[in-house]
């Protein structure tokens, strides 16, 4: 039996950002993972949560820069400088993701009533 | 173009995947079955909260992320 | 394994079939759950089973105020599920309070921007400062995006919920706790805002309320 999607566009229209597709596969992942409590999953946790952890971190970081970039206190010198930082801890962050199978919407934990952690 | 189908299914989705009554936590990282780890992130997150607003500490933004 | 749609107040599941056309059954009551018996997790997925869950929370939803359970939410027996309705009857019946009689609105909205408006770094710019006027140039696209349509969206919602998303492009996306009457002038709203203003909005529902069942501020 096949289910029509109910009529839920109010209004506007899109050119799809962000595929439905990789929504369905961070789905198959969660419900997968809720099934399956083994071993790698355990310490897949781990690393999500240290991850999330380094990841909160570094957009605080990133913030607390560009709050002081735009607020004038920095030279050209010092963002060139914390530029290529970030852009380098970016370029890790991602590598260590990939080390652990993790997607960047894996480092957004749920906290309940505090929210996304990110 | 998106068909609103894909739309729809795309709200729908993220609705499922991070809405709702949450009953298990993200991680199942336990200690004789309780959430220890789970339970210190939100502390966690809460003490880093309060800290901004009792002493106008301005440590995230809400709504924003980059 | 009892898999569950939502929570109501009653007992009472709403006159249509489960997953894999299971028959759906309530345990416990204020609050109670509305579940179907299963032996293993009977959520793909796939749109066909997202479609079918929702219908299952969306009639129930007809019937009274639900609070829908996040996907794959399943309980090995019905002693686990009612230690956890006990254990947290305070909050469900708050939750079903304040969602009674309103439905969920989702708002995606963007710039309607030239691919060029990166920011403007100097010509002689370092890869470092491009990057991060890069970043400083999204977020701000994404809070201009906000301070233009959240709060008349919000003045018009008991509850409201935003934040950006990170794109490309960074987008404002946005949960409004809507009362049903109030809906079509919510989405008139939508209307308005986007005449004259170079923003893109997409606005969806009605929904169940999956951004306000948790207590807190917002």
């Amino acid at each position: 039996m096949s289910t029509a999607a109910p009529h839920k566009v109010l209004s506007g229209s899109w050119d799809d950002l962000q595929t439905a597709h990789s929504r369905l596969d961070r789905l198959d992942t969660s419900l997968r993972r809720r099934v399956e409590a083994d071993r790698d999953n355990v310490e897949r946790g781990l690393a999500q949560l240290v991850l999330t952890l380094v990841e909160l971190l570094r957009q605080l970081m990133e913030r607390q820069a560009l709050r002081r970039i735009e607020g004038g206190s920095l030279s050209d010198d010092e963002v060139e400088r914390l530029g290529e930082t970030f852009m380098l801890l970016e370029q890790r962050m991602e590598e260590l993701r990939e080390t652990f199978g993790l997607e960047q919407e894996d480092l957004n934990l749920d906290l309940g009533p505090l929210g996304r952690l990110l | 173009m998106s068909s609103s189908r894909d739309i729809a299914l795309v709200d729908l989705v993220d609705r499922l995947l991070d809405g709702g009554v949450v009953i298990h936590g993200d991680i199942t990282l336990a200690v004789a079955d309780v959430d220890l780890l789970y339970v210190g992130l939100r502390a966690l997150v809460a003490s880093v909260e309060t800290l901004e607003r009792e002493h106008g500490i301005s440590l995230t933004s809400r709504g924003s992320a980059l | 394994m009892l898999y569950a749609y939502a929570i109501t107040w009653r007992g009472e599941p709403p006159p249509v079939a489960g997953l894999d056309g299971a028959a759906l059954r309530a345990v416990g009551d204020e609050p109670a759950a509305i579940v179907s018996d299963h032996g293993e997790l009977p959520l793909r997925a796939e749109p066909e089973d997202l479609w079918a869950h929702e219908a299952v929370v969306e009639a129930a939803m007809e019937r009274g105020p639900v609070l829908p359970m996040r996907a794959g939410t399943a309980f090995a027996d019905e002693r686990e599920l009612l230690d956890t309705l006990r254990g947290r009857a305070g909050e469900f019946r708050r939750a079903l309070e304040r969602v009674e009689g309103a439905v969920e609105l989702g708002i995606r909205a963007v710039e309607d921007l030239e691919p060029s408006d990166n920011g403007k770094p100097p010509r002689d710019a370092g890869p470092g400062i491009t990057y991060m006027i890069g970043r400083l140039e999204r977020v701000r696209s994404a809070e201009r995006v906000a301070a233009a349509i959240h709060e008349p969206l919000a003045a018009l919602a008991r509850e409201s919920t935003w934040r950006v998303e990170a794109g490309p492009p960074p987008r404002l996306a946005a949960a409004y706790l809507v009362d049903r009457s109030q809906v079509e002038s919510f989405r008139e709203r939508v209307s308005e805002l986007e005449d004259g203003r170079p923003i893109s909005i997409v606005c969806t529902g009605p929904w169940p309320p999956y951004s306000f069942v948790a207590e807190g501020e917002r």
